[in-house]
């Protein structure tokens, strides 16, 4: 993913992939190759930019994770 | 082949209670068709033999009245349902001497209805892996074209079934791993709604969307089962009419860059519903295209989590493509967690309140394409596998987001004369009404009982 596509993503600025391995190892303890480091800085980008916009003007605050649950069991609509 | 074989589980179930076969018979039969067949297939793992003759023998000697509803029926699973004292793989060899003290209570109701599960079934390493390859235990080949995928994760569940190796098989879906491998091998196969059947005592990847489900040869099979897996009623709601109910057809994202043949297939399965009294409309589906993205921000933090300490561990020892979707869960921050469960609850209601509230259930194919050759789909981890991920998985994933059932059954062949599947969806808990729809269509079109040339000319 390139500085652009990650901007038009939804996030401010690129992460390098040494920053990237360096979350992964200090973090959880996962030591990535050069390329897994590449492909996993373009993960966090693309994955959090797909949220944000996913989420852009959507009211989340009063929706409650449990609601879905109850919809599933035919409770009814619950914000 | 033995022609017992060829039976659906509800009709092999009416021969073992009147006697006229044997549960030993039959697990005979079921045993030798693996020996025979199952070289060229690469379905089972391992076979729990003495056991499960063990149990035959018992269960020959209950007295008719007293049979349970599966009694005798030869059964096998994805291995990656416990069973206490017995090996789970997992999918993965490294576990193979690995020996369970639990039994998944799935396969407890299964025990208690008189079933015979006897076999465990390859899968995806690790249930992550919609095409059937597998490093440790080799590739699982459609009964139909050997070339092309089965499907997974619970790839040896479809192909076993196909193969008529068993009558009936457990699978989990949490992206599509019980309707791809039936899609791709000609049988039927039910995702359930989210959390109706127990997630106790089988391998995890995502409590949010895991999803275990049946895979049998029709309809009527499958509402048997689910008569023990969850409760009766189902395949009493088989023999009622569907005249009069409606079938949706999206206008939006479940049309879009279908191939011509899978174009032809669902226009035509339209017209069979159409002939048994179904009145097609048409519906406004939601935007399904971030689901997939929201999807992953769910179910990879939860896997990664699950099994963070085989990735810290050794993670060399992890197959490539597990490992690589692994690491993607850590990428996700708990933030975008937290927003994808709540953006989720508003897609459901977005879809129970529109499209499923102005028709019965919606038709839409299973695949967006034919069953693709293997050798297109390898890939073990980067952008290539996210992008055959997403072709493959792009219309069963949004169930797993959204949480409803569905049910996929076999529509016709392509040209290489190569299953092709239609998928019915409804409303959460209305899995008697999926199975319903199911069994008329393939009352209708008959296209379930369609064997593998391989069967045929044995």
């Amino acid at each position: 993913m390139s500085r652009m596509e990650s901007e038009a993503s939804g996030c401010a600025a690129g992460l390098a992939p040494e920053a990237a391995a360096a979350y992964a190892l200090a973090v959880h303890g996962i030591r990535l190759t050069g390329e897994e480091a590449e492909w996993f800085a373009a993960e966090m980008l693309r994955g959090a930019g797909a949220v944000q916009r996913a989420s852009a003007g959507m009211a989340l605050f009063d929706v409650q994770m449990a609601a879905f649950d109850a919809l599933l069991r035919g409770e009814g609509p619950t914000p | 082949m033995n022609q017992l074989l060829d039976l659906t589980l509800c009709e092999a179930a009416t021969h073992l209670r009147n006697g006229d076969v044997s549960a030993a018979e039959l697990l005979e039969a079921a045993i030798a068709a693996v020996e025979r067949h199952d070289p060229a297939i690469n379905a089972v793992i391992g076979i729990e033999g003495e056991r499960a003759m063990a149990e035959a023998h018992a269960l020959d000697a209950v007295p008719r009245d007293k049979r349970g509803l599966l009694h005798g029926v030869p059964l096998a699973h994805k291995d990656m349902f416990y069973r206490a004292d017995e090996v789970c793989t997992f999918g993965s060899a490294p576990r193979g001497d690995t020996r369970m003290d639990r039994t998944s209570p799935l396969l407890r109701r299964l025990d208690g209805a008189g079933a015979v599960s006897f076999a465990r079934l390859n899968m995806a390493a690790f249930a992550m892996g919609p095409t059937g390859h597998n490093p440790d235990f080799g590739r699982c080949r459609n009964p139909f074209a050997p070339e092309r995928i089965t499907g997974g994760s619970s790839s040896g569940s479809g192909a076993a079934v196909a193969a008529r190796f068993a009558y009936g098989a457990l699978g989990s879906d949490t992206g599509g791993s019980v309707r791809l491998p039936a899609a791709c091998c000609g049988v039927v196969g039910l995702k359930p709604t989210q959390g109706l059947l127990p997630l106790d005592n089988l391998m995890g990847l995502s409590e949010s969307l895991d999803c275990p489900g049946p895979i049998a040869r029709s309809s009527r099979d499958l509402a048997r089962l689910m008569d023990v897996l969850d409760r009766p009623g189902h395949e009493a709601a088989t023999e009622q009419g569907v005249r009069g109910l409606r079938i949706g057809l999206p206008t939006s994202y479940y049309g879009d860059d279908l191939h011509p043949e899978v174009q032809a297939n669902i226009a035509a399965a339209v017209e069979v519903f159409r002939q048994i009294g179904i009145e097609p409309v048409l519906v406004d589906v939601p935007d399904h295209r971030p689901y997939a993205d929201l999807a992953d921000a769910i179910w990879k933090p939860e896997a990664a989590a699950l099994h963070l300490p085989a990735l810290q561990a050794d993670p060399a020892a992890l197959p490539d493509q597990a490992r690589a979707r692994l690491t993607q869960g850590l990428a996700t921050s708990a933030v975008d967690y937290i927003r994808a469960r709540r953006l989720r609850t508003l897609a459901l209601r977005q879809m129970i309140e529109g499209p499923l509230a102005q028709c019965d259930a919606m038709l839409v194919p299973a695949m967006r394409q034919p069953v693709p050759l293997a050798s297109e789909v390898e890939a073990t981890g980067g952008d290539s596998m996210r992008r055959n991920l997403e072709a493959l998985t792009a219309f069963s994933r949004p169930l797993n987001f959204l949480g409803l059932p569905g049910l996929v059954t076999p529509s016709g062949l392509d040209s290489n004369g190569v299953p092709l599947s239609v998928q019915l969806i409804a409303l959460p808990r209305r899995e008697s009404l999926l199975l319903q729809l199911g069994c008329a269509f393939e009352r209708e079109a008959g296209f379930n009982r369609v064997r593998p040339a391989m069967l045929t000319d044995s």
